[in-house]
């Protein structure tokens, strides 16, 4: 019995937790894609920074059904990409710099009672899709078009 | 000194006058966007007739630019070949396979413009598709719509059926691009036989005595890329490889590689064999011929 909850719970320690991808697209023009993202943190500013930052893990690594973008920018294997192009990807999320590819970044709720002591809101985000991707063949995250 | 120049000259066989220190620039496909056409219709005439189908091709072409991505103009290809007379034919279906030909295009992409008058508003559907010349693969197919607006403006109707659906047909079609880059590129062998010759497919050759066709296909299971080969048949006459992967860089060298390389290596396989051959190559197909 004791070895059946200790190994119960090695189980479920070893278990990764993803995050939840809570984006939505809303629209889409030329070059430029809109969602609506739910970001989780411990304040205001936490919380929206993590639901923009989930609007490109999805861009990157899932693909946005009904946009333009339906399959991922990069790949699926976002573990095996994060790892590949850590400096890019360290840049890019610690380093802020995902938001030179924001237009705008619109909370459109209160920042309400989560889990944990963590709050959520959500936020209305547009990206700079053709700047995003331009990027990344610069940084020869992914290729050009063609071979 | 001499030594080193020789060495990297092996390594990347590139005359010192023109090369690049090494540089290699993967050759791109050659892209050209064309409208659908039925049967007889003369497509020069349907393009300058109807401005949607103009509109349409441009806003497209805008779509492989705005990738950086340059595309070869059929317009300008179309009228070279008329100013040349290469056509030899008056059926127009057969026009639009020859201006493809000689175009010496990869990839063409076929955009059909539907436009549509109804009470409850006009719209326009845009068929798009994307083949790879040489084996018919489908690369991308795409369906746009404007939407429908209480408008006679088919020009911007035609505009926004483009608008939405390029993004997304140019992403397919990367995804296809990438599988060429890991799986090679896919060309066509056709052997056959000269009237003259005294060998058959049956005939029994080299060392260890094996029927011809089985010399062939041990070669291809060795040289194809990543053993990825597909006869379409076997007669005594003829063998057709309708797939066969080449990799489009040199694995030795990283130098662009290409079906006329792969042709070589072809011939050094019958001559080994004490065979020579006749070698044509027109676009992605290998036709060898044995004397």
């Amino acid at each position: 019995m004791l070895l059946f909850v200790v190994s119960l719970a090695f189980n479920s320690c070893s278990r990764s937790i993803y995050p939840s991808a809570e984006v939505n697209y809303l629209s889409g023009n030329e070059g430029t894609v809109s969602v609506r993202a739910t970001g989780i943190g411990t304040n205001r500013e936490n919380a929206i920074l993590n639901g923009e930052q989930k609007v490109f893990d999805v861009l990157f690594f899932r693909g946005l059904p009904e946009s333009v973008q339906k399959l991922p920018l990069i790949g699926s294997n976002e573990a095996e990409e994060k790892a590949r192009h850590k400096k890019y990807f360290d840049d890019f999320y610690s380093g802020q710099r995902h938001r030179s590819f924001i237009m705008s970044s619109i909370p459109i709720s209160d920042l309400a009672k989560y889990k944990n002591g963590q709050k959520m809101i959500s936020v209305d985000i547009k990206v700079n899709l053709n700047a995003l991707r331009r990027d990344l063949e610069t940084f020869g995250i992914i290729r050009k078009f063609g071979y | 000194m001499t030594l080193l120049w020789i060495s990297i000259n092996s390594v990347f066989g590139q005359n010192t006058a023109t090369g690049s220190d090494g540089q290699v620039v993967t050759v791109q496909p050659k892209i050209m966007v064309i409208p659908y056409t039925k049967e007889g219709e003369d497509l020069r005439t349907i393009l300058e007739n109807d401005e949607n189908k103009r509109i349409a091709i441009a806003k497209i072409k805008e779509g492989f630019d705005s990738r950086g991505f340059t595309t070869v103009d059929f317009v300008a290809k179309l009228k070279a070949a008329k100013d040349n007379n290469i056509f030899t034919s008056d059926n127009q279906t057969d026009i639009k396979t020859q201006v493809i030909e000689m175009s010496g295009a990869d990839v063409y992409v076929q955009s059909e413009v539907i436009a549509e008058r109804g009470q409850s508003g006009n719209s326009v559907k845009l068929i798009l598709t994307a083949y790879e010349i040489s084996s018919g693969n489908s690369l991308s197919n795409k369906i746009g719509e404007s939407g429908k607006f209480y408008t006679d403006d088919f020009n911007k109707l035609s505009s926004k059926a483009v608008e939405s659906c390029v993004d997304d047909f140019l992403n397919v079609m990367q995804g296809k691009f990438t599988d060429i880059v890991n799986d090679g590129k896919s060309i066509i062998i056709d052997i056959s036989f000269d009237p003259e010759s005294q060998y058959k497919m049956s005939s029994e050759v080299g060392d260890d005595g094996l029927l011809l066709s089985d010399q062939i296909e041990l070669w291809m299971e060795e040289n194809a890329f990543k053993n990825n080969y597909h006869i379409q048949g076997t007669t005594d006459v003829r063998m057709i490889f309708d797939d066969v992967r080449i990799p489009l860089k040199d694995q030795a060298t990283g130098n662009n590689y290409n079906p006329n390389k792969f042709g070589l290596e072809l011939f050094r396989f019958f001559r080994k064999l004490g065979m020579n051959i006749g070698r044509d190559i027109k676009s992605n197909t290998i036709y060898i011929t044995i004397k």
